[in-house]
């Protein structure tokens, strides 16, 4: 392997050089992007979804958004009577249920994802049941007053006071709907529903958004988890225009989703990495016709063709290689000053970021093989008449 | 009888625009060990084209050309690489040196090829360098380098994997005639000293001078040889081969 003429070869042309790293590296740098924003979506989702492990999620869904997966759809509405009956149901775990509401205070800035800020208004004493195994980074997880709220990771970051970097933090204030309320705990590093959450009494969301007796969904804990499966079918008979959502059937309906998304990220990766060959290959088959002569004096003193595809590979892996390493904090940067914070796809894209070396490696070698095949097959004595 | 090299009844022709030119016509020679060979000739004698068939890097068009027992023409393309490599030393009119290496990495890079260690390369090339008298040159790269430089990096390159054979197409083409002079003086030496085998291809009949044996090439076919070195008259030899040439 002759390692050191090929960088000696890429030093001589080092414009040509950097720029070929450029080009892979923006390519793989969106390959980082895409694979770690998808990574971070996919490993949410799978983590909000085990937080309704053995918990039934009672909604009365609209029909124009029947069939979109969501499982906390602020656009259900059920009457508290219902809720009532529902909480009165035999074999449920009281404590671990609880009437809920969902309202958006902030949309995100992606199509079809949840909101980036949303109010959780559910029963004081029940917070478990949206809350669940979730830890506080500080404060309470409990509501004891009419005023109090707990804010999710992401939530308190938007509500920290305007010119200051810091997130809002337990003991201080916000305003909703022009009301103050008290930040009693903020809960530590939490799936994306429950970071964008801010979490009130019940009454105390219906009363400011103007939503008297009406709640989103009821969220059921079976007081055993065998009964869950007996306890949906008790539901979906006695309430029939009732659906009943338990952990089984909002991952089928999160896989859907997530199905349809790996195609589509399947065929933009798949494009990116076509193009990032095409531009290796065209840069390594220009300095395969400008080194022809160098090639047959090689040849001439020795080198048999293994030595001048690996020569040639050699060069093409570098250039892909660097252009891989460049495109990590390219990626991050782009992520972090680009995108808003609301959803951190960072740790996702270090996760897949060996991935792209790999696959920068597979398309070092691929883009090698048409100009590595023209400078294996260089006459050494017709190559070295080559000015 | 021990023999290096040699060529039996060997041609070239090569095809123009649908012209076929006959280069070399079937030439017989054989080369001794430690024997120091000029092939004289004018432009377009075909003596280039005959080297070539001799360092394996052409194929004769008919004839066979045997190298140390072995005819070329059984061998496929990774066995006469590794011949290149290991068995026979070239040195180009042009010098053909490695732009992007020093002249050191020029001579160490060939040692490569045949398969030598790194300790026992950098000890090799240091011994060579020595030899051609460029220790202090070493580093530098063939751009900072003089036309007989350049062409001692050639020789010191040629020699690296201690060949059975040297090659020199036309070694002094390039240089002026005290530089050339200079290599041809340390060709000779190398012949003298090391009991190499060189084969050098000229017009110039100054260089052929150095040579033990010279053959005279014109039309392809070989007009006259003469024997130099022990010669009774090496003034007279070179002159009959001379008026040979101009015949």
């Amino acid at each position: 392997m002759l390692w050191d003429i090929a960088l000696k070869n890429l030093w001589r042309r080092k414009l040509r050089t950097i720029l070929a790293i450029l080009g892979v590296a923006t390519a793989v740098q969106l390959y980082l992007m895409i694979s770690g924003i998808f990574t971070t979506y996919e490993q949410d989702t799978q983590h909000q979804l085990s937080a309704f492990a053995g918990k039934i999620v009672v909604e009365r869904q609209m029909e124009e958004l029947r069939g979109i997966a969501d499982f906390t759809s602020s656009g259900s509405s059920l009457k508290a009577e219902t809720a009532e009956e529902l909480l009165a149901l035999e074999g449920i775990d009281r404590s671990s249920s609880s009437a809920m509401i969902f309202i958006p205070i902030a949309r995100s800035v992606m199509p079809y994802m949840p909101p980036a800020v949303v109010a959780v208004g559910i029963e004081p004493g029940h917070e478990k049941a949206f809350l669940g195994g979730f830890g506080m980074e500080s404060g309470s997880a409990a509501l004891h007053g009419p005023d109090d709220v707990i804010l999710g990771q992401n939530a308190a970051k938007y509500y920290q006071p305007e010119g200051s970097n810091t997130p809002i933090a337990q003991g201080q204030t916000i305003e909703i709907q022009g009301q103050t309320f008290n930040v009693v705990g903020v809960l530590k590093q939490a799936p994306q529903i429950f970071g964008n959450a801010v979490i009130l009494p019940l009454e105390t969301a219906q009363k400011i958004f103007d939503r008297s007796n009406i709640v989103s969904s009821v969220i059921l804990t079976a007081a055993r988890v065998e009964d869950t499966q007996a306890l949906k079918t008790e539901i979906t008979t006695r309430f029939p225009t009732l659906t009943a959502s338990t952990q089984d059937d909002m991952t089928k309906n999160a896989n859907v989703m997530l199905e349809a998304m790996t195609k589509l990220m399947s065929l933009i990766k798949n494009s990116i990495i076509v193009v990032a060959i095409v531009v290796i290959t065209i840069v390594v088959f220009v300095a395969v016709m400008e080194q022809r002569r160098e090639i047959g004096i090689l040849r001439a003193i020795g080198a048999n063709r293994w030595r001048i595809f690996s020569l040639v590979a050699g060069e093409s892996m570098i250039i892909s290689l660097l252009g891989a390493t460049l495109a990590l904090p390219f990626a991050v940067f782009f992520v972090q000053w680009g995108m808003r914070s609301e959803f951190n796809s960072i740790p996702g894209i270090f996760q897949v970021w060996w991935q792209s070396i790999a696959v920068a490696a597979v398309i070092g070698l691929i883009a090698s093989l048409l100009p590595a095949w023209k400078a294996v097959h260089v006459e050494p004595l017709e190559a070295m008449r080559y000015e | 009888m021990n023999v290096i090299v040699e060529t039996q009844k060997v041609t070239k022709t090569y095809v123009m625009n649908g012209i076929a030119v006959e280069a070399v016509r079937g030439v017989d020679l054989a080369v001794q060990p430690g024997e120091f060979v000029a092939i004289v000739g004018p432009s377009g004698s075909g003596k280039s084209s005959l080297l070539h068939m001799l360092g394996a890097m052409d194929k004769p068009t008919s004839g066979e050309v045997i190298f140390k027992g072995r005819a070329l023409s059984k061998m496929g393309d990774g066995q006469r690489t590794d011949l290149r490599a290991k068995d026979i030393g070239f040195i180009f009119q042009m010098f053909n040196l490695l732009p992007m290496l020093s002249a050191f990495e020029n001579v160490e890079v060939a040692m490569r090829f045949a398969g030598k260690g790194r300790k026992d390369r950098i000890a090799r090339t240091k011994e060579l360098m020595d030899r051609v008298g460029l220790t202090e040159r070493a580093r530098h790269q063939p751009r900072y380098l003089s036309g007989g430089e350049h062409q001692r990096v050639a020789i010191a390159r040629a020699l690296a994997n201690n060949p059975a054979l040297v090659l020199a197409d036309e070694p002094t083409g390039n240089l002026d005639s005290k530089t050339g002079a200079g290599i041809l003086e340390l060709l000779r030496d190398i012949c003298d000293r090391e009991n190499q085998t060189v084969i050098i291809v000229t017009h110039d009949f100054r260089a052929a001078s150095y040579a033990d044996r010279v053959l005279v090439l014109r039309d392809g076919r070989i007009r006259g040889e003469a024997k130099i070195k022990g010669a009774a008259d090496t003034h007279r030899a070179l002159n009959q081969l001379l008026e040979l040439e101009l015949q």
